[in-house]
């Protein structure tokens, strides 16, 4: 069977405008297709400024394509009448923690879109009770979010899309801003959420790590895909991925270069069990 | 550190006065602030004092903490004694020497002016010391809801207040941390005269100001992915509801009010016309 | 004589507090001139905290800091030279920008030491060319420049100072790996120009092993270790039990020693392939 499409890009092309009404270099899209389909985890890589944010507003109508047509769930996203509807269907979660939470009290926060939606009283405190046992935060539930770390606030954000009960969230390098330690629980957290609730994730990031984790990887520069495939197929490309500004993760570097010089490695190595276990191959051969 | 510090001046604990619904606080708060000038004599200001004494001890707010909130207007209760007490006539005279005359009128008018400033004071602080900022912003929304009928946007500016509330932390944060990069590149902001330090101060305005209209936009944006509208049909998720408690104190406050007024007619007034 | 030094210094914040977490304890450490020292050490391990000693931004309760053998707090005078003795470039300089223009910028350090218009001149156009910003970006307002711009313009203005010691607190946080990459060769190559020391805070231990000659590991308010990156690098265990993550090539030789092939460590991708392609490339 056919996989259900639930973000579609139809040759979307979208440019920034400045106040002379000339377009800005940055961030442009171009000529845009992709299909993600539901229950995908998918990672958008690329360099700053290649175009991977302005796609991340595109898909839930903060921007409307110039031409072309951006479909969520089967409604256009430049239909004014849907926006809510789409904004339903996909949350989204920002790079600044502290930009996004709305409410002095951690369970107020994650109680603001369901409360937007005009859900019951009682229906809102069951979905914000649940969504903050999904992220691990409910003990936390009565502290004022100054308190909290980077990756708690980025928690108590997921935690908000939760409760809406979208079907599909986007989150914007997620983990930039944050510590080594705040960005492992963030990515815990979106991999339960793909995982175990089923809901089609889009991660933009330029962590080749955290890309490792997803389903597919789309690679893009300058507003184009120039790589879309599983991980493993992506990352083989380490020049491309290296010209194009981007790492790929250590393992699979190392394993290239001794490709590079002559070593019998294989070449599509994604970890360091993997890169480990090649090397004592050939090793042990000889 | 200044990003510990908490908003507003709320004292965690669970007393009566906690427990009362924000709503009627407002509105206890403000029937009293009326009676307090309802007060004419001994007895009805004697019935004041030992409201406001009551008020305190069932609140379980530490008197340190009372006092505190008392401080800042000390200046303006001797100020308007003093005026009182010199330029208010009428009574018998108690001080007739040279230039300086006081009379009974002015010592009284100025110790109930004092009395009624202070109690004034004490009893709005326990307002706000016993209801959190955002249960406060929730009772006024609330109460300001009939205004709507006049299409005054009250739950746009009940979200201002929230937002106000929740970034001034962030804010405070922010202004630290950018006083110190400006420190660390040998900005003075301790020294010099009045015009200097005015002028020290724009290495850290102009960035906290630049960082505040990002901060803005892409809040703008998030609350927008999160389907805020600004318009009706919007819930929420704590519902505010009367109980038994609210009406009995409601009903304690009636019967402080007809006290005075009790105490005022069967006394007189102290004041000599 | 060490150009830094921190002599039992000890900070505690308020007690009971969340910012007690930010205290250090008897903090003794010696920095030799010339150096370059990544410190490492998870949010909270106190290493924001000391670096704020080192400039004099923070004050010791106890202990003492002398830079270039001077007690920076012995008066009013010392405290204040400290500042541009030792230029201290927070995290996410780019938001304290400030200026009309990026010139003006970056010689608002310059002026703040009272120095002259031609000297001052020479240090912006120098600090610029430091960090690689193109002079005509000079006359650009600061809030027209790109987000890697922006982060250059505002290190050139702690480096128009001319410290004897440059710190940076992660100055590559939030960029991509090509603006990543860009910092870390600036600051590789303005150590090796002017031979000053510079104290790199870093969560990335990948890009503290990239550039550094020493390493400083900060937990709970001390010191853990200190030493060569060799030194420090080796003891993958201790630094994972105090949350602290090894590269990953580190853990590729660390596999591939539990079954029994030893091939040292290694934590450059560069020096990984050396080795293991002297080990058995030969005979390919």
């Amino acid at each position: 069977m056919e996989d259900k499409v639930i973000i579609k890009f139809d040759n979307v092309s979208f440019a920034y405008k400045a106040d002379e009404g000339e377009t800005v270099a940055t961030g442009v899209v171009d000529g845009f297709s992709l299909n993600v389909p539901e229950g995908q985890f998918l990672a958008i890589l690329g360099h700053n400024g290649c175009g991977k944010s302005t796609v991340a507003k595109l898909m839930n109508g903060i921007l409307v394509p110039d031409s072309g047509t951006v479909t969520v769930d089967g409604m256009d996203t430049s239909d004014d009448e849907k926006v809510i509807d789409v904004r339903k269907t996909v949350g989204m979660v920002f790079q600044n923690p502290d930009n996004q939470i709305v409410a002095t009290i951690v369970e107020d926060d994650v109680a603001f879109g369901p409360e937007n939606l005009g859900v019951a009283p009682e229906e809102i405190r069951k979905r914000v009770d649940d969504a903050l046992k999904a992220v691990g935060m409910y003990e936390f539930r009565g502290r004022e979010p100054h308190r909290l770390s980077g990756g708690q606030k980025q928690r108590v954000a997921i935690a908000g899309v939760i409760a809406m009960n979208t079907k599909c969230v986007v989150m914007d390098e997620p983990t930039a801003m944050l510590d080594p330690q705040g960005r492992q629980e963030v990515m815990d957290t979106i991999r339960m959420l793909n995982k175990e609730r089923g809901i089609t994730v889009i991660l933009i990031t330029h962590y080749m790590d955290e890309a490792v984790k997803a389903d597919r990887v789309v690679v893009m520069d300058k507003g184009e895909i120039v790589l879309d495939n599983e991980p493993r197929k992506v990352f083989k490309n380490v020049e491309k991925l290296k010209n194009l500004g981007l790492d790929v993760p250590q393992a699979t570097e190392l394993a290239y270069r001794l490709k590079q010089a002559g070593f019998p490695i294989a070449d599509d190595i994604l970890d360091e069990k993997e890169c480990a276990a090649a090397i004592l191959k050939v090793l042990e051969v000889k | 550190m200044i990003k510990d510090i908490t908003i507003g001046q709320y004292f965690n604990g669970n007393s009566l006065l906690h427990r009362l619904d924000a709503r009627m606080k407002i509105i206890l708060t403000v029937i009293f602030i009326v009676s307090i000038f309802l007060c004419q004599n001994f007895w009805s200001l004697g019935l004041m004092l030992l409201f406001t004494l009551v008020t305190v001890t069932i609140s379980r707010v530490p008197l340190k903490m009372v006092f505190k909130s008392i401080k800042p207007i000390a200046i303006i209760v001797v100020f308007t004694s003093l005026l009182n007490i010199f330029y208010i006539k009428g009574g018998t005279p108690v001080v007739d020497w040279k230039f300086i005359h006081i009379t009974s009128n002015g010592l009284f008018t100025a110790l109930f002016m004092a009395l009624r400033i202070i109690c004034l004071v004490v009893v709005s602080s326990m307002l706000t010391y016993t209801t959190t900022p955002t249960m406060l912003t929730d009772a006024i929304e609330k109460l300001l809801s009939p205004l709507k009928v006049f299409k005054v946007p009250v739950s746009t500016l009940a979200m201002m207040m929230t937002l106000a509330l929740r970034f001034i932390p962030t804010l405070v944060d922010e202004i630290d941390r950018i006083t110190n990069a400006q420190k660390a590149r040998g900005a003075n902001l301790d020294d010099g005269n009045f015009m200097q330090r005015i002028k020290a101060l724009v290495p850290i305005i102009v960035p906290l100001f630049v960082s505040s209209i990002r901060r803005a936009i892409e809040l703008a944006d998030a609350m927008d992915c999160r389907c805020y509208t600004g318009g009706p049909g919007r819930t929420r998720m704590k519902q505010m509801k009367f109980c038994l408690r609210d009406f009995a104190t409601l009903f304690v406050m009636v019967l402080f009010v007809a006290g005075i007024v009790v105490l005022n007619m069967y006394f007189g007034a102290v004041l000599v016309k | 004589m060490p150009i830094l030094s921190a002599n039992g210094v000890t900070h505690l914040y308020n007690k009971g507090t969340p910012s007690q977490s930010k205290a250090i304890y008897d903090i003794n450490v010696d920095i030799e001139e010339g150096e370059l020292v990544g410190i490492i050490g998870h949010t909270g391990s106190g290493k924001s905290t000391l670096v704020q000693h080192f400039n004099g931004l923070l004050k010791p309760e106890n202990g003492q800091i002398i830079v270039d053998g001077k007690d920076i707090w012995k008066d009013k005078k010392s405290t204040r030279e400290a500042r541009f003795k030792v230029g201290l470039c927070f995290q996410y300089p780019e938001y304290q920008l400030f200026e009309e223009t990026v010139y003006k910028d970056i010689s608002f350090g310059p002026k703040n030491m009272g120095l002259k218009e031609e000297e001052i001149h020479k240090r912006v156009l120098l600090a610029a060319e430091y960090v690689g910003l193109k002079k005509e970006l000079l006359e650009k307002s600061p809030f027209d420049l790109s987000g890697g711009e922006k982060r250059r313009a505002a290190i050139a203005g702690v480096i128009a100072m001319q410290p004897k010691v440059l710190i940076l607190d992660e100055p590559t946080a939030g960029l991509d790996p090509k603006g990543r990459d860009r910092i870390l060769e600036m600051i590789k190559s303005y150590r090796e120009r002017t031979g000053s020391t510079v104290l790199l805070v870093s969560h990335s231990m990948e890009d503290v092993a990239k550039i550094a000659t020493k390493v400083l590991v900060m937990n709970k308010g001390q010191v853990e270790m200190y030493g060569t990156v060799d030194e420090v690098y080796s003891h993958s265990v201790e630094l994972r039990n105090i949350g602290l993550n090894v590269p990953q090539v580190s853990k590729v030789f660390e596999i591939l020693k539990s079954n029994g092939m030893n091939l040292g460590s290694a934590y450059t991708v560069e020096k990984a392939a050396e080795i293991i392609l002297s080990k058995g490339g030969a005979s390919v």
